[in-house]
């Protein structure tokens, strides 16, 4: 955050901050004053990239961006034109900001970590995009919403015990859910072009949507609020505030990766998941039933959707028939970016995602942006790594 | 007699709108080591598909050990103990050597029995010994041919098929291969049915073998008289 930092187009010349112009200059300690200059042309590539850096990272680590980038020897390249840049000074992110933005993009991208296995679980088995997966996300946080306020009245549990229940019975729906839509819409379809089963995916998708938002077949168009399921509290650790809610994310997220990587690496149905993805008809001819492993493919990847819209629901404290849609285009995003059909690359993709929108979200002059920079995210991973950060190239063995 | 283990009658089978197999009729007896042999496209590898499930037949039926498995699912034709091991060996390459085995066994709920088979089937392959916690598309083709044979022999089949056992394998593996092949059927009794470009080595350990030729069953008798026969000779065994 070059706090004063004027970035002018024009390709050569003009005043630049001093360690800019000069290497061997010691960095600033501070935030650079105001009325410097970055001239940079208008197409510099590599000033885009720079113009992200500077932007996501506080000064003093923004500065040394710019200097291990080597920029002093070519400014030109560096910096931000003001024709493509929002006019005015950007904020200042301090580093307890940004430690907060870190803590806050790790509880996003855990969210975004657990509906992206199921996408990354069922392209594994099925190699097709289940597009009606983030209605499932939304689902789950109405199971939540509905399930809550009832549960109090007839279980006198304490409150994280009722939370506890409430997330087990929307998980336990939705995986319902999940394997119902299988076998209703995508089984009949096995062997047609996948193309057909993915437009049937956004068809499901549009279905569950329209009915939701309908007063009398579903819950309503209106946002409605989510219920607190457990006892707001925060904690100050240094300046970074930590909530309740967070905590519970990640307590929940943690809990869930480890009883699925459990499930795939040690047991018999795990296995069987392994060796239906890899190949569907070697798996059937050692006894495997391939249908009842993709119905519970579904399952455990609708569960984990659920167990996602109650923590996202949890923390932004509304819902709405909508709501799936823009964290489930997220966390598909997040499923390629880790590799489609890698699950470990599907954690990994949620967390740098979340991380990545928190942070560049956390400033207040980019904050509308957050959105944009997870599809950029998206369109650079297909460009420079097809196969994503954890995926591998696909070689067909002859 | 005994009705044959395997009998198939007058199969029909059909990819998209080309008929593949124009009624093949073939049967395997309890204990036998039985070949077809046959080109490119003679609709070898199609009779094993269907007979394992895996492709369903137009017309004709496929009965084993008496009983119409046509219309069973592949899994429930394994549950039977008919087992194919594919052409392309089709290992699960993201799986260790000693999860495939496991997979092999996967109906197998008793893991005593389990942990039988892995013995012998390592006892057999001791490469797989060597290499059991490494990933099986690490392995070279020979020892994945053994895996594939090894993975089904622990689902403890009373029938194994076997398509192109020696395709693209260093010379002295298949020699190993087809040694284990002749005792695999000695000794644990398994019926046998073989699908084998070399014709000649796949002859020479079996009793029967049958000629398929463009989706026709054209010649049968015991595999000694096929090897001396004139035109199979000439056709399939080199000379």
């Amino acid at each position: 955050m070059l706090v004063g930092v004027d970035f002018e187009p024009g390709t050569q010349g003009g005043p630049f901050p001093h360690w800019l112009n000069k290497r061997a200059n010691p960095l600033p300690r501070s935030c650079p004053g105001d009325g410097w200059k970055v001239f940079v042309p208008h197409s510099s590539a590599s000033a885009r990239i720079v113009k992200v850096a500077l932007c996501i990272l506080p000064d003093t680590v923004a500065a040394h961006v710019l200097e291990v980038c080597d920029l002093s020897i070519q400014p030109h390249r560096a910096g931000i034109c003001r024709r493509c840049w929002p006019s005015g000074p950007l904020d200042p992110l301090t580093v307890t900001e940004f430690l907060q933005q870190i803590v806050n993009g790790l509880a996003l991208g855990a969210i975004y970590a657990l509906i992206a296995l199921g996408y990354t679980m069922v392209y594994g088995v099925l190699r097709f995009i289940n597009f009606a997966h983030s209605d499932l996300f939304m689902l789950g946080a109405y199971a939540g919403a509905l399930i809550a306020p009832r549960l109090g009245t007839l279980l006198p549990l304490g409150g994280v015990a009722n939370a506890l229940v409430t997330l087990v019975l929307a998980m336990a729906i939705c995986a319902l859910l999940g394997v119902l839509i299988e076998i209703l819409a995508y089984r009949p379809l096995r062997d047609r072009p996948r193309l057909v089963v993915l437009i049937t995916a956004i068809g499901i998708s549009m279905l569950i949507e329209q009915v939701a938002q309908n007063g009398r077949l579903g819950f309503g168009p209106e946002v409605r609020r989510f219920p607190a399921l457990i006892p707001d509290v925060t904690w100050h650790l240094g300046g970074v505030t930590l909530g309740s809610t967070s905590v519970i994310v990640f307590g929940v997220t943690a809990v869930l990766l480890a009883l699925l990587t459990w499930t795939v690496k040690c047991t018999r149905v795990g296995m069987a998941m392994r060796a239906v993805a890899f190949n569907e008809k070697a798996a059937a001819l050692m006894g495997v039933n391939v249908n009842r492993i993709i119905s519970f493919t579904f399952a455990v990847g609708s569960a984990l959707a659920a167990a996602g819209g109650i923590l996202f629901a949890l923390n932004f404290g509304k819902i709405d028939p909508l709501m799936g849609v823009q964290p489930g285009l997220k966390a598909f995003v997040a499923a390629v970016l880790g590799g489609i059909g890698n699950l470990p690359g599907a954690c990994l993709g949620g967390i740098v995602l979340g991380v990545v929108e928190s942070v560049v979200g956390g400033n207040p002059r980019l904050t509308s942006y957050r959105d944009a920079v997870a599809f950029a995210v998206l369109i650079l991973i297909l460009l420079l790594k097809p196969e994503g950060l954890l995926g591998h190239r696909t070689k067909e063995k002859v | 007699m005994k009705p044959p283990l395997l009998d198939i009658r007058d199969l029909q089978v059909c990819y998209g709108a080309i008929e593949a197999l124009h009624g093949i009729s073939l049967s395997v007896n309890e204990g036998e080591i039985v070949t077809l042999i046959g080109g490119n496209g003679a609709g070898k590898s199609t009779t094993l598909r269907t007979v394992s499930g895996l492709i369903r037949a137009r017309a004709g039926g496929v009965r084993f050990a008496g009983e119409d498995i046509g219309q069973c699912p592949p899994h429930e034709i394994v549950r039977r103990g008919l087992c194919h091991v594919p052409e392309g060996r089709m290992v699960f390459a993201n799986l260790t050597v000693q999860e495939n085995l496991r997979m092999g066994a996967y109906l197998q709920r008793d893991a005593s029995v389990v942990a039988r088979e892995m013995e012998y089937v390592l006892g057999i392959f001791p490469r797989l010994r060597e290499r059991s916690q490494q990933a099986a598309g690490t392995l070279s083709g020979g020892e994945q041919q053994m895996l594939a044979i090894g993975r089904a022999l622990m689902s403890k089949p009373r029938f194994l098929m076997l398509d192109e056992p020696s395709l693209g394998i260093a010379p002295l593996l298949v020699k190993t291969i087809f040694e284990q092949i002749v005792a695999i059927n000695r000794d644990r009794g398994i019926t046998l049915l073989l699908v084998e470009q070399n014709a000649n080595l796949a002859l020479e350990v079996s009793h029967r073998g049958y000629v398929l030729e463009s989706g026709r069953v054209t010649l049968t008798d015991a595999a000694a008289a096929l090897r001396s026969n004139a035109e199979v000779r000439k056709a399939y065994l080199g000379g």
